[in-house]
């Protein structure tokens, strides 16, 4: 994943987390916290004071989700607030919203409607995304207008009945008829977010070019003769959402609708969920933050035994753990729009990890709003349990949590090997040949890198950076073993990947809340950051234990049990004996 | 004819309210602020009043610290032309009728011919700066108006809000002041378009000192909050007991004592 | 001449609007404090053809009735009705100057004290003399505080004070109706008549008395009880979501999270076991009375006068009780 295409003509951007894997803490590119302009905090403010005095009046999660129909009034208001045209630059007719900020309008959707913020982030944060990003100045003029405005509604689709996370495996073709002048398309495609409702769709199919099979993207509008769409999928969750296949039946795209340079289409889409994941992480940590707010609005007002239940340890535990992680998840996911925002950096990990991270919090907060609710957790009266339906699918969509663990192992220690190359072994393909380097090879590079250490950390909060930065160090050295002792076979240890993303996670949350600690403290005092600190210090406490874990479990595992209990249940077809009957 | 809007940036009503410690406001530190929810009425009547072709200019105005000039911001994004911010940190403690003075030196040689503002500001729950501001200006005044109607000669109707869900028909002589009661209109929402047309309308920034109010303008006449309290409560509820009629009694004592609706 | 507190009277209908009767009352209470007497408490009544109004007004509370009558006084403009108490003021020199807290007290008050050059306070619920100075005690931030107020140097202390602040004066006096006949100059303002509001709506927001059922109430038609509750107080009927949800009540009857957000001066929860939801949407009333068969209910933790009962035997005695009171 995410190695489609042919970049070989660009330098590689330069990447924070890649280089973390390869011994390098690149702290410039992390300090001080990422902070808006003045100009764009304003204009952010204004947009979340519209959005909240409109969604009060008018966006009903609850009753979104028990109609479980798309809402079109909802949609029609967004579309009037200018809010599907958050994103597009305003020489289009949209707001041209920095990343951050949209980042930002998302948490708070999602606060309210978690249906609703999955129709306007698959509308603008990926179906739409592919034009801004790769259309020709005409593409753009004819189709962002309509998009900003509402007109029409985008989507995004890539997967298909058989090619889910093996997105590369899809099966729609597109073929050049010279004689009309058309791309022809065929093919289905699932789980089409906006799917129904949509008037323009971001398609990624086959297409042979200059005798290579190779994927490219178009854009077909709802309007071309042989596009049509199936029935709503009912769901867990999301139920306001629109998800449906897409049936490409000899559809005539025009030339002009062929979207970038054709054969790159794969490499688009893996970059357009680049920024879809952020967003769809700061829309997890919105519905986090109201799980927040609701459970302990209740554990205050509920009393057991004479007193709130919020005083009793096993609550204090939950509301702990839920905010820690929020502020982490929430840290992550700025600290990534912000390096995005400066361009030039590639910032696929931090996305993913963003994601990864910010989804399985949420629905770690959901399940200890749920149990602090009690028996009214499980009641539909509540929003509770619908907050735990909505957010499950994050840990599936753009991207299921695996993949992506995958890939951010498999990008951490390619760019490892990349880094061992150096030393001098004129070395073709790294990761295979990886097992030959020389101890001694290793060790050189290792003494340059040892010791690298946070800059201009503050008392308060060097403990923690140093136990980071020990982290850091412990999580290169861990990955470069893992590489050596399986060379190009890393590629088949998702136990190891697994282990490996699982403590890059933990460790890009960890220096992201440093960041956003040391850098309040830097502006505003120690007094305005004592939450901060607080924050990070705790966090970062259960952070480093699970890291020196995760990176111990590398090496000294039971994994070949695990193999074994897996592989012998699915031998027998499911659970197997029956103990008394 | 031109129309000006008085607002106030105030305390969202859901922030957590703490008081000070000196015991004489709430903590501003923790707070956030939004635009008076009242006002976004009054800035909707008079947009109507644009829209309707009636009025050419809607102008909005504020008296408050640094922070203020957002919720003018506000103002601007939903459609208001232009902004004038009566910029002083001072004004948050200042009597109404000060702030009431303060605005009619700054606006003073515009002609406004209606002056609108909300019937309150969920902060200070004053009530005053628009009665103040039409006796000031020698104008007339109506509050909690739940309607607005330009008339032929120079008047406007207004329908007052009384108790029991009675209206008093007013005819005011323009120029004049009116106070908007919620539900008068249903207030738009400023779109993205307009908030980025927004950036480019003006906010004309005056001191106190500029309008020629020194620094004794406030305060020097003894007006200040003594304390500010939480409003007595007692822990938990007083539980009645005993036969229903006799329980009946003892409720109706307690909400003639303390609600005064009987 | 000229008096300590002056008391600006409210009639209607040929008749004393109750609030006058508090205001005296008020004055009359806090008098002492100031070391005055019950002569120093005087009244100014705007209007016209209202002799009688005045009379009854000198009979109970005030040593002195300021008549002030003019045509352009029969019904209530803020611009007469302002030049009119301003010229009483002048002449009368008070210490304080009370208004009732109501649609036209509240509306001329800034006038006048504007016209003044003094300050007011609003909406006030005690005022008290503390270390030789008038103290006025209002609600700010919508009655999550009580702001308590020093009017500064400037005389007169003007202030509207809110229904129940005080007891209705109760005593009788043996005071002087005086007529005076100040220019009331050219008016801006003119009253044109009063009118019913839209029937129909239901605005919870602006009640001053809501009563409102729960799950506990059983039934769409057993709400009876508690409308007729709510009449007699003249007062809105509210719900918790499972009434609107089951369609006992339309969706504008429900209060909490999901509903309208109200802060009456009197809330009476029936049957409302205190979800959250609710709590959030109503704990800013004044008052809050509680009803439930639960002891254990969490509306007890913010009623300030709760009932463990049937509702089916409270809420009628209640409604009969208040019915009794008000004479009807």
């Amino acid at each position: 994943m995410g190695k489609g295409g042919k970049d070989g003509d660009r330098v590689p951007a330069k990447s924070f987390m890649k280089a973390l894997f390869a011994g390098h803490l690149e702290s410039s590119m992390v300090f001080p916290y990422p902070r808006q302009s003045d100009e764009a905090r304003d204009t952010l403010r204004l947009v979340l004071e519209s959005f909240r005095d409109w969604a009060k009046e008018h966006l009903d999660g609850a009753a979104i989700d028990h109609a479980a129909t798309f809402p079109v009034q909802v949609v029609k208001d967004l579309k009037d607030l200018g809010m599907l045209g958050l994103t597009v630059p305003e020489e289009y007719g949209g707001a041209g919203l920095p990343l951050t900020s949209y980042c930002r309008v998302m948490e708070e959707v999602c606060r309210y409607c978690a249906s609703t913020c999955t129709i306007v982030g698959a509308h603008l944060g990926i179906g739409s995304k592919g034009i801004l990003l790769y259309g020709s100045d005409d593409q753009k003029k004819r189709f962002l207008p309509l998009v900003a405005k509402g007109e029409l509604l985008a989507a995004y689709a890539l997967t298909e009945p058989t090619s889910g996370s093996d997105a590369a495996s899809l099966k729609t073709r597109a073929v050049w008829d010279p004689a009309k002048d058309v791309w022809v398309l065929n093919g289905t495609k699932r789980y089409i977010t906006n799917g129904g409702h949509a008037g323009l769709y971001t398609v990624f199919a086959r297409t042979e070019i200059g005798g290579k099979d190779t994927i490219s993207a178009f854009i077909v509008t709802r309007d071309l003769p042989g596009v049509s769409t199936g029935k709503e999928e009912e769901k867990l969750g999301l139920k306001g959402s629109s998800t449906t296949d897409l049936y490409l039946a000899n559809v005539p795209v025009p030339k002009g609708n062929l979207l970038g340079e054709p054969g790159r289409g794969f490499k688009y889409a893996m970059e357009i969920l680049n920024d879809g994941r952020v967003s769809l992480a700061a829309g997890a940590v919105g519905g986090a933050k109201e799980m927040i707010d609701r459970a302990v609005e209740f554990a205050r007002q509920r009393r057991q035994f004479d007193r709130p239940i919020a005083e009793f340890e096993m609550i204090r535990a939950k509301i702990a753990e839920m905010v820690t992680g929020t502020y982490a998840a929430e840290s992550m996911v700025y600290l990534t729009t912000g390096l995005a925002e400066r361009g030039g950096i590639d910032y696929s990990i931090e996305s993913a990890l963003s994601k990864i991270f910010s989804s399985e919090n949420a629905w770690r907060v959901v399940n200890h709003a749920v149990q602090i609710a009690g028996g009214n957790g499980f009641i539909r009266e509540y929003p509770y349990e619908r907050y735990l339906r909505d957010c499950r699918i994050n840990m599936i969509f753009e991207g299921t949590n695996e993949i992506l663990r995958v890939f951010v192992a498999l990008a951490g220690v390619q760019n490892l090997g990349e880094e061992l190359k150096k030393v001098g072994q004129a070395l073709k393909d790294p990761i295979s040949q990886i097992g030959v380097l020389s101890e001694f090879a290793v060790k050189k590079i290792r003494q340059a890198i040892t010791d690298e250490q946070f800059p201009d950390i503050r008392p308060p909060l060097q403990k923690t950076a140093a136990r980071a930065a020990h982290y850091a160090e412990a999580l290169s050295v861990t990955a470069e073993k893992a590489l050596r002792q399986h060379g190009k076979g890393i590629i088949e240890r998702e136990y190891v990947q697994e282990r490996l993303s699982e403590a890059a996670g933990d460790l890009y949350a960890l220096i992201a809340c440093l960041s956003r600690a040391n850098t309040r403290i830097a502006q505003a005092g120690e007094a305005s950051a004592r939450r901060d600190i607080l924050m990070t210090r705790t966090f970062g406490n259960a952070a480093w234990r699970r890291i020196r874990r995760l990176l111990y479990q590398v090496e000294n595992n039971q994994d070949a049990n695990v193999t074994r209990v897996s592989d012998l249940t699915c031998e027998m077809g499911g659970y197997g004996e029956d103990l008394i009957g | 004819m031109k129309g000006l809007v008085l607002i106030k940036q105030v305390p969202n009503t859901d922030s957590p309210f703490r008081i000070n410690s000196a015991g004489t406001w709430v903590d501003e530190s923790n707070l956030t602020y939004v635009l008076n929810d009242y006002d976004r009425y009054a800035l909707e009547a008079l947009l109507r009043l644009k829209d309707a072709g009636a009025m050419t200019e809607v102008v909005a105005l504020t008296a408050g610290p640094e922070r203020a000039s957002q919720a003018l911001r506000t103002c601007l994004a939903t459609g208001a032309d232009r902004a004038i911010h009566i910029k002083d940190d001072a004004l948050t403690a200042a009597a109404p009728l000060v702030v009431a003075r303060a605005i009619c030196a700054a606006i003073k040689g515009e002609a406004f011919d209606l002056i609108a503002c909300g019937l309150q500001a969920d902060d200070d729950n004053h009530m005053q700066i628009g009665g103040a501001v039409a006796r000031l200006l020698d104008r007339p005044c109506a509050s909690a108006a739940m309607s607005l109607e330009l008339r032929d000669g120079g008047t406007a109707r207004v329908e007052r809000e009384l108790e029991n869900n009675r209206l008093q028909v007013v005819d005011l002589k323009l120029p004049a002041v009116i106070t908007v009661q919620t539900g008068i209109n249903e207030p738009r929402y400023a779109s993205l378009k307009g908030i980025m047309a927004a950036k480019k309308k003006e906010i004309r920034t005056v001191t106190l000192a500029d309008l020629g109010m020194g620094a004794d303008a406030i305060g020097a006449d003894g007006y200040r909050t003594v304390r500010l309290t939480p409003p007595p409560k007692g822990k938990g509820a007083e539980m009645l007991q005993g036969p229903a009629d006799q329980v009946a009694r003892e409720l109706l004592k307690r909400i003639r004592e303390k609600t005064g609706v009987i | 001449m000229g008096c300590k507190i002056l008391v600006v009277a409210e009639h209607e209908g040929g008749a004393v609007r109750d609030i006058t009767w508090e205001l005296l009352g008020l004055a009359h209470a806090v008098a002492p404090q100031g070391g005055w007497g019950a002569a120093d408490i005087k009244a100014v009544l705007p209007g016209q053809g209202i002799g009688a109004v005045a009379a009854a007004i000198a009979g109970r509370g005030a040593a002195e009735v300021l008549l002030v009558e003019a045509p352009e006084l029969q019904d209530y403009a803020c611009d007469g009705y302002d030049r009119a108490i301003e010229a009483v003021v002048k002449a009368e020199q008070p210490e304080i100057l009370l208004f009732g807290h109501t649609p036209n007290g509240w509306d001329v008050a800034p006038l006048v004290a504007a016209g003044l050059g003094v300050p007011l306070a609003t909406e006030c619920s005690q005022i008290a003399r503390e270390d030789g100075r008038w103290l006025f005690s209002r609600k700010a931030f919508n009655g999550k505080f009580i702001q308590v107020l020093d009017l500064g140097k400037a005389r007169p202390l003007v202030a509207t004070v809110q229904k129940g602040a005080a007891g209705p004066f109760a005593g009788t006096t043996a005071g002087q109706v005086r007529a005076v006949t100040p220019a009331l100059g050219v008016l801006k303002a003119r009253f044109v008549e009063t009118k019913k509001g839209e029937a129909g709506g239901v605005d919870l927001t602006q009640a001053p008395v809501i009563v409102a059922g729960g799950r506990g109430v059983g039934a769409a038609d057993k709400f009876e009880i508690i409308k007729s509750l709510a009449a007699a107080l003249g007062g809105q009927v509210g719900a918790s979501r499972p009434v609107t949800d089951m369609g006992w009540l339309p969706h504008q009857h429900q209060v909490g999270s999901s509903g309208v957000t109200v802060n009456p001066k009197l809330y009476i929860a029936c049957g409302i076991s205190g979800a959250i939801q609710h709590i959030v949407g109503m704990k800013g009333s004044g008052y809050i009375v509680a009803i439930n068969k639960d002891a254990e209910a969490p509306i007890f933790g913010v009623a300030d006068v709760g009932v463990v009962g049937d509702l089916f035997e409270i809420v009628p005695a209640l409604t009969k009780a208040v019915k009794e009171a008000r004479g009807q």
